[in-house]
Order: structure tokens, then C-alpha cells, then sequence
């Protein structure tokens, strides 16, 4: 029976049994759930990071595919998996937003799981066809003004970051540009090139690479400041201040995972994070390498969640 | 000249050893996964991609591509043997091949696949090589408005090809297109007909239907009628491996017809090449003197669908090749193989390099001649798995079955649907509906639904903008006219029967 | 009294028509919208009125036109091999692939008549090695092979 004399001997003896389990981690398999489709950015670091804990952990380290069900199952399974270090998620930057957007989701992403690291982070970027007439950021937004609600960009589903970063710059300029949603990016950009849309807001995995081939003409991108990967696009937030935003990939385990699991899984994805053939990798995917710690990465997502649900109040944007 | 120059730096590129060997393994690899239902290429390539870092760039896609066409000839075998569509472009390969499997011609519908296949592919190279640019355009073309014409016409054809009662087809094709709606809305986020379920919120998914619909029912029927007794086979009397040459001169035309059909559609991005192998159905019975014969192991209904198929399978390179936009899953794959090597695909590919690039369209051909010599002995081992007593056959595909949906997201929840899917397919099967409406209507409902919107959204609601641009409104016309003269002999069939009885 | 001629196509009728219906009644709560602005539920539920009204037609006509007779379910079968591929999404999770590939073979070999039990056994054993070795060892995916 428990009783509170007790208690300090089951803490004791938890504390040890985490410990232990902690030493003797990793004692089979560890899987990496993906939540989105094969090939995608998630999937293709997911393994790449993969590869490198196999060799250092000494037990492999395996990506697994759950893109059923909007990506949901797969978390969820994750959150309901053992908290014993050997089941963990890829979360995104588009992870905050559609808690933000669907709070009834069958989780809590702050509470629910444990953060272990950030991995990479890029920004969105804003471009637009080679032929079209729009000269720079601060054009656009001038003719957005002389002709309002006529402007349109191509966008993700509702409430993802390429909707919220439109919004965000419609909210601080005064502009009311019309998302049209696409299913991922290919059909988004025949619509573009051909001009039948108007502008794209798209990850900048995509739209570097498409930049690069002169498919696109980037007008601004969303890091904080100048980035790194292409210092030449001038940042949305040299003419919007404040307006700026990163999407990021994560790994997070279920919750009450013990802390000296964590803390040995961060220390190898920095130190793996600091290779150069990864951090040649992540850079050809326009990515840069962004470790953290498990409270700074909560505590980003913490911000997002605040930030999202700023824009999606001021914008009326809902999950019907 | 420059093309046959061309052409021999990439002969010279995808002809040495390392790259041969890629191209064999691939090749083979993709057969195998591609003959395993519910295991695609799509998580294969994902897998292997890490391996790709190792090797050359062009040995690396040299075998993603391999893969990519292997599978589509290994997805035609499953569907002619056991009648489960592992993709979405088998759906149509399964309407006469398997009935030919039944009667004991597996062999030639095998080969007229293959042979096919390889036409196509030879075709379809040399249009990527010849006429990509212009496709490129025709591609660029299709906005939101022509791609809801296209499926609108791709689902008159349906009506069209369906082989029982037509109003039964059309009510086949709307519960196809309600179920493809079901999941999240792109256009608002709202929850449709998901129950509440997680599993739902992406939508349904078109492996566990098919397999449900037409698989699992498929075996239910199947032992009903008494055919997992003992020693029972599913053909008794095999009648001969290969094509006969009335085989071969039926099957030629459709087979250039669906060439030209798959190589036309191929390059637009989505569900072209269900659409073209469709189309060229639906033309072959059109055109045959006995249309009667479709559905019940016409032979010209494997080689055209399958035609078209692999000539559309292989034209969706181009817009990955000269745009760096996939087509389909598999080209993102390829997309992302290319960028974790420093390449990044799109119109500078040929100038910065020409090898990589000819060398995996030479490839392409040697690819294609691969499968055929992999393939065309493989036929016989083929059709002896058909000679394997019933009673024995039907657990292994169940259970092939159960890994391979399994295996596409770890999901077990998928293959409860599977299950789910498969009473469903038994009850159509009972009242004489026919599955394959109901997959087209499934494969092209979300994206009808997802343009149609679109389309008003741009046109700030104004329906004219399907009428007032040519593209759109010639593929609507054309739907309207097939309604019409498919309509009018039912109609006259009808009055006929009702003055008998 | 009104005889079925058809009773294939009624019951076939009647199914889309339950189809439809059972689609808008789960649509209830769904915004409608206008055609210029397209709610949730508009393509959905004009498909489904679709349904509803060719559902009906076929079902009319099965009461004009004579046709076949309902045929009889093979219940047993259906409930075997649907509940076989059942059995394997349940347990996959928790048994691995070697144990939930034995059961589905011992379920499925049910529905076989004529079906030798001694065989059985030893058919489900080397089907589920032969799988193990396919799916784990040739390709390589990631699933779990054994409960522990």
C-alpha cells in the first residue's frame, strides 16, 4: 500500500529505476514517426539523422511512415507509446499552427509530449512568376492597396504557416490579398508560372531550389533578419517590422519519458548537427541546422501557439 | 544532329556496367514490390533513399526510375492473377485481364502487358526527348477550370465503359466521389464524415478500398463458389503462354492507340494516367465490332489501358525533368533524391548536366527492355502459381494483403478499413454493381471537388470561366457529347425491353 | 400489391438512397454556403442528393423491370476472410508480424472447405516465415517481428 511515509522510497526508487533505464538505453529499436507523407522534408532529415543515431547509439534507429489520418495518429500513437525513450515524432512549425487552429485536437501538444530538439529551420518565402509585373515586396504591397482584394496567393490548407504568413502581412499592412489553397506545392506553382495566380507563399525547400532555376522571382523571405542560405531576398520584416516566422523540425517523445534520455538523445543530435555532410544536406534542402534545448524548443512552441492564435482571432480563421 | 549526339552520351552513360547493374536492380526491385499488393513504390524509394547517397548521382536515379516502372509492370500482374488493383492505374487492367487469367490465358494477358508496356515506354522516351517543351506548355496550360473538365470528361468515360446497367454506374461513381470527400476540407478545415475518427481526418485512402472492394471479395466469391476445395484451381486448363498471332493483330492497334492516349495525358499532374488508361478503354470497346466482349477477357482491353498506363507513367518525368515539379509522388521522391546530390532539377538541368539527364533517358529504354526480358520468362512461374490448389492460394494473398496495407503507414487502423472495405465490395458484388466506377469516381473526386472551388475562387464566382476558355470548354463539350450518344442507345435498349416484357 | 420484379436493383436502390441519406444526416452540421463561396458541405451534399435520386431511380425500376432474384450470402466466408484481415489490424500492434500472420492463415484456412486441420498448422507457420523473411529481411520495413 502507499502511504506517505512510503513515498519518499517510491520517488527514490523511481528515480533509480529511471537512472537505470537511462544507462541501459537504448535497449531495442528506436522509431522515428513521421507524420506526413514519404519524401517530404520531415521524412527525408527524419532519415537522414536516422543513419547517423544508428551508428551512435549502437541499436537502430528506424523512420517510420504514419501519414493516416492528417498525421494525428501517428502523434497520437506516439503520445500514447511507452515513455521509455524508444518511440518519437517529428513535429513541424505547421504542428503549432493547427493546434492553434483545432484546440479539440486528442492531444495537447505543450502538455503531452517531451521536447527533446529542434533540428533545422527555414523560412517561408514570398515569390512570384519572372514575367509578372510586381518589382519587389514593397510594390506588391502598393498594389495590393490600389487594388484591394483583387491580389491572390497561392497557399497550403487553412491555417497552415503559408495561410498565417499572408494573413500576418495583410493584418500589418492593411492589404487583403485572397489565399487560394492547394494541395501541396507542384499544382500551386503551375498556377503561378502561368500567371492565373498571383503570387506564391511557399516553404523555402521549395521555393529556393525554384528560385535557383529562375522559375520564381523571390520577393521577401520570413527569418527574423537576413538569411543565411540566401542573404540577397530582403526579409518581410524590413518593411513589416515584427512580421516574421520559421518553420522548424523537432523530435518529441510521450511525456514523463525520463529526463536522461532526452538529455543523451539532444547531445547526439547536436553533435550530429554539426557534421558537415548534414549540415551540406540540410543547406542543398534550403534548411539551416537549429539545435535546442528541450525548454528553449516548448518554449518556441509556446510563443507560436500565442502568435498563431493572435492572427487566427484577427482574422476569423476557423476549422469549420 | 545534336539529338543523336545527345542520345549517345547517354547510351555511353547508362551503358556501363555500375549503371546497368542499378538499372537491373531496380528494375527487379520494382517488379517485386510492385507484384506485392499495398507495398508501392513510394515507401520503397523512400527507404532506399539514404542508400542513394552513396552512389552516383545518376546511378542513383537510374535506379529510383527503375523502381518507378518496374512496379507499374509488377502492379499489372497482380491485377490480371488476383484481380487486386495495388495502384490506381491497375484498376482498369483488372476488368479483362483477370477474366483471361480465368479462362487460362494469364500467359497472354501477361505478355500482350508487357509487350505493351515496352511499346510505350519506347514511345514515350522519345516524346520526352522530342516534345517536351511543348507538353511543358499544354501543361501549363490546365488551370483549375481544365482540370475539373478533364475529370468531368474522365468520368463520362466511365459511364461509358461500364459493362452492366449505366444508371447502376452512375450511382457507383457517386459513392465513389462521396467517399473520396470524406476527411478534412482543404478550403475551410472542416471535418467531413470523419466520425470523430482520427484515422479519417486525411481521408480515406485508396489502397485498403481497392483491396477491400475488389481483393477481399473477390476470395469470398471465390470460395463461395466452391473453389477452395480441395486441389481446385483458379484456371484449370492453361491454354498456351504466349499471344497467339490473333492475339497480337488484335491487340496492335490498341496497343498504338493507348500509346498515344497515355503519352498526351501523361503529362499532367494528378491522375492522368488512371484518366488515359480509362480513355483508352473506353475507346477500344468503342471501337471493337463486338463490344459484348469487354469485361469477359477481351484481350485488346489489357494491351491498350495497359499502353497508355506506362507511356503516361514515363511522360510524367517531364515536368519533373524540365520544370523540377513532381507529377506524382514517386517523381518528389526523385526530386528529393536529386537535392540531397546538389542537383537541383528544373529547366538548367540539360545545360549543367547533359549526362545525368541523357543518361537516365537512355536509361528509360534500357529500363523498359529490362522488365520485358525480366518479365516475359517470368510468366511461367506466373501462371503456375495459378496451378497452386485454391485452398492454399487465397490465405497468402489475404495475408500479403494485410502486410502490405499495413506496411504503407504502420497504421493498424487501415486495416480495419481494409476489412471494412471488403464487406462493403461483397455487398456491391451481391447486387451487381460494378467496383471500378466507384475507384475512378473515388480517385477524381477530391481533386474535382478541390478545382471546381478553385476555379469559382479565381473567377470570383463566375461560372463562365469554365465556358469562356477553349481548353475547358472543348473537354466539357466533348462530355456532353458522349452523355448523349451513350444515353440515346440505352435509352432505345430500354424501350425495347420494356416492350418484351 | 406491388410485386418487386427486381429484387437486385430495389435492394441496390435502396442501398444509395440509405448512402445519401446517411451522408447528409452526417453533414448536418456543416456549413452549405453559395456557389460563388463553397461551404464544407456543398459538393458533398449535392453529391449526395445525387445518390439519393439515381438510388431511387434504380430502385423504381427494379419494381417496372423484371430481373434475378437475390442471390444467397455466403455469410461464413465473408465473416472468415474480412474477419482474418481484421484479426491482423487488431493484434499486428501488440503480437508483431510472425504471431498476427499465423492467426490470419488459421482464420482464413476456416473459410476453406474441405480444409485438412492437421495441415493447417504447418501451412500458417511457413507462411508467416515465408512473410517475416519477405517483408523484414528482403525489404527491410520497419515492423515489429515478435510480441517482446
Amino acid at each position: 500500500m502507499i502511504t506517505p511515509a512510503r513515498l519518499p522510497f517510491i520517488a527514490a526508487a523511481l528515480i533509480c529505476a529511471g537512472a537505470a533505464s537511462a544507462q541501459t538505453w537504448p535497449e531495442r529499436q528506436i522509431t522515428i514517426t513521421v507524420v506526413t507523407a514519404a519524401g517530404g522534408s520531415p521524412d527525408t532529415v527524419g532519415r537522414m539523422i536516422a543513419a547517423k543515431l544508428t551508428e551512435r547509439l549502437g541499436k537502430p534507429v528506424v523512420v517510420e511512415i504514419n501519414a493516416a489520418g492528417a498525421g494525428i495518429a501517428g502523434t497520437l500513437g506516439v503520445v500514447r507509446s511507452q515513455p521509455d525513450g524508444h518511440n518519437m515524432v517529428i513535429l513541424t512549425g505547421g504542428t503549432p499552427s493547427q493546434q492553434a487552429l483545432r484546440p479539440k485536437q486528442p492531444y495537447d501538444l505543450t502538455t503531452d509530449l517531451a521536447m527533446v530538439t529542434t533540428l533545422c529551420a527555414y523560412p517561408m518565402v514570398v515569390s512570384v512568376s519572372p514575367k509578372s509585373p510586381i518589382k519587389d515586396f514593397k510594390d506588391l504591397i502598393a498594389r495590393a492597396k490600389a487594388n484591394p482584394g483583387k491580389l491572390t496567393y497561392s497557399m497550403n490548407a487553412i491555417g497552415s504557416l503559408h495561410h498565417l504568413l499572408g494573413e500576418w502581412i495583410n493584418i500589418e499592412a492593411g492589404i487583403d490579398m485572397q489565399g487560394i489553397p492547394y494541395r501541396g506545392s507542384p499544382p500551386a506553382f503551375m498556377d503561378v508560372s502561368s500567371g492565373r495566380v498571383d503570387l506564391m507563399i511557399d516553404t523555402g525547400t521549395f521555393s529556393f531550389g525554384q528560385i535557383a532555376q529562375g522559375q520564381l522571382r523571390a520577393l521577401a523571405q520570413s527569418a527574423p533578419g537576413k538569411y543565411a542560405l540566401a542573404p540577397d531576398v530582403p526579409a518581410v520584416s524590413d518593411t513589416l517590422p515584427g512580421v516574421n516566422m520559421m518553420s522548424w523540425l523537432g523530435f518529441a517523445m510521450a511525456k514523463n519519458t525520463p529526463r536522461p534520455v532526452i538529455d543523451r538523445l539532444n547531445t547526439e543530435v547536436r553533435a550530429i548537427l554539426e557534421m558537415d555532410d548534414i549540415k551540406n544536406r540540410l543547406a542543398e534542402m534550403g534548411n539551416v541546422p537549429m539545435p535546442s534545448s528541450p525548454d528553449e524548443m516548448l518554449g518556441r512552441i509556446k510563443t507560436e501557439l500565442a502568435q498563431w492564435k493572435k492572427i487566427i482571432d484577427a482574422k476569423g480563421i476557423k476549422a469549420e | 544532329m545534336s539529338m543523336l549526339s545527345d542520345l549517345a552520351l547517354g547510351l555511353s552513360v547508362a551503358l556501363t556496367p555500375a549503371n546497368l547493374l542499378f538499372c537491373l536492380i531496380g528494375a527487379l526491385l520494382g517488379t517485386l514490390i510492385g507484384v506485392l499488393p499495398g507495398v508501392g513504390p513510394v515507401a520503397t524509394i523512400a527507404m532506399l533513399l539514404p542508400i542513394t547517397y552513396t552512389l552516383s548521382p545518376t546511378g542513383a536515379l537510374i535506379m529510383l526510375s527503375g523502381i518507378y516502372y518496374g512496379a507499374q509492370y509488377g502492379g499489372s500482374t497482380t491485377a490480371i492473377l488476383v484481380n487486386i488493383p495495388g495502384e490506381t492505374s491497375s484498376v482498369v487492367t483488372c476488368l479483362d485481364g483477370h477474366p483471361m487469367a480465368r479462362q487460362g490465358r494469364a500467359g497472354p494477358a501477361l505478355a500482350i502487358a508487357a509487350i505493351g508496356s515496352f511499346f510505350a515506354g519506347c514511345v514515350a522516351t522519345l516524346v520526352i526527348v522530342l516534345v517536351s517543351g511543348p507538353l511543358v506548355a499544354l501543361a501549363q496550360a490546365f488551370g483549375p477550370a481544365e482540370y475539373f473538365a478533364l475529370m468531368v470528361l474522365g468520368l463520362v468515360l466511365t459511364i461509358v465503359l461500364a459493362r452492366g446497367s449505366p444508371l447502376k454506374a452512375v450511382a457507383m461513381i457517386l459513392t465513389g466521389l462521396l467517399l473520396s470527400l470524406v476527411g478534412t476540407d482543404v478550403h475551410t478545415g472542416a471535418e467531413r464524415l470523419t466520425f470523430g475518427l482520427p484515422l479519417l481526418q486525411g481521408g480515406l485512402d485508396f489502397v485498403p478500398l481497392a483491396m477491400g472492394v475488389f481483393g477481399l471479395s473477390e476470395i469470398v466469391s471465390n470460395l463461395e463458389k466452391g473453389e477452395g476445395a480441395k486441389g481446385e484451381m483458379i484456371a484449370a486448363h492453361i491454354t498456351g503462354l504466349m499471344p497467339t498471332w490473333e492475339d497480337i493483330k488484335a491487340s496492335a492497334p490498341a496497343i498504338l492507340r493507348g500509346t498515344a492516349l497515355g503519352s498526351a495525358l501523361g503529362v499532367l499532374p494528378g491522375a492522368s494516367s488512371m484518366i488515359a488508361s480509362f480513355a483508352s478503354y473506353t475507346l477500344e470497346k468503342k471501337l471493337a465490332a463486338d463490344p459484348s466482349r469487354f469485361g469477359k477477357g477481351a484481350i485488346e482491353g489489357v494491351a491498350g489501358p495497359e499502353s497508355a498506363n506506362n507511356a503516361g507513367a514515363q511522360v510524367s518525368f517531364i515536368p519533373m525533368l524540365t520544370l523540377g515539379i513532381p507529377s506524382n509522388s514517386v517523381m518528389a521522391l526523385m526530386i528529393g533524391a536529386m537535392m540531397i546530390q546538389g542537383i537541383q532539377p528544373g529547366p538548367m538541368i540539360i545545360a549543367k548536366q547533359p549526362e545525368l539527364f541523357w543518361g537516365l533517358i537512355a536509361s528509360m529504354w534500357i529500363g523498359n527492355a529490362m522488365l520485358v526480358i525480366i518479365n516475359l520468362p517470368l510468366i511461367g512461374i506466373w501462371v503456375r502459381l495459378l496451378n497452386i490448389p485454391y485452398g492454399l492460394l487465397f490465405p497468402a494473398i489475404l495475408l500479403l494483403c494485410a502486410i502490405g496495407v499495413y506496411s504503407m503507414n504502420n497504421e493498424p487502423g487501415e486495416v480495419l478499413l481494409t476489412a471494412g472495405a471488403g464487406v462493403f465490395g461483397y455487398f456491391l458484388l451481391k447486387l451487381r454493381c460494378e467496383p471500378a466506377p466507384l475507384l475512378l469516381g473515388f480517385v477524381l473526386g477530391a481533386m474535382m471537388e478541390e478545382n471546381l472551388r478553385r476555379a469559382m475562387l479565381l473567377s470570383r464566382g463566375d461560372p463562365m470561366i469554365f465556358f469562356s476558355n477553349p481548353l475547358s470548354a472543348v473537354l466539357l463539350g466533348a462530355s456532353v457529347l458522349l452523355i448523349l450518344i451513350t444515353v440515346f442507345p440505352s435509352v432505345k435498349s430500354g424501350r425495347e425491353k420494356l416492350v418484351e416484357d | 400489391m406491388l410485386r418487386i420484379r427486381n429484387p437486385q436493383d430495389f435492394m441496390a436502390g435502396l442501398f444509395f438512397v440509405l448512402l445519401g441519406a446517411g451522408a447528409l444526416w452526417g453533414m448536418s452540421d456543416l456549413r452549405m454556403g453559395t456557389a460563388v463561396r463553397m461551404g464544407p458541405a456543398y459538393i458533398p451534399s449535392l453529391v449526395a442528393w445525387a445518390l439519393i435520386v439515381t438510388g431511387a431511380a434504380i430502385a423504381v425500376k427494379g419494381l417496372i423491370i423484371a430481373g434475378p432474384s437475390l442471390e444467397r450470402w455466403a455469410w461464413l466466408p465473408l465473416a472468415l476472410i474480412c474477419g482474418a484481415m481484421a484479426f491482423f489490424g487488431l493484434v499486428i500492434a501488440q503480437a508483431g508480424l510472425v504471431l498476427a500472420s499465423i492467426g490470419v492463415v488459421m482464420i482464413a484456412c476456416a473459410a476453406a472447405p474441405g480444409r485438412n486441420w492437421l495441415h493447417v498448422p504447418v501451412i500458417a507457420v511457413v507462411m508467416s516465415a515465408g512473410a517475416a523473411l519477405l517483408f523484414h529481411g528482403l525489404l527491410g520495413l520497419p515492423m515489429k517481428l515478435w510480441p517482446w
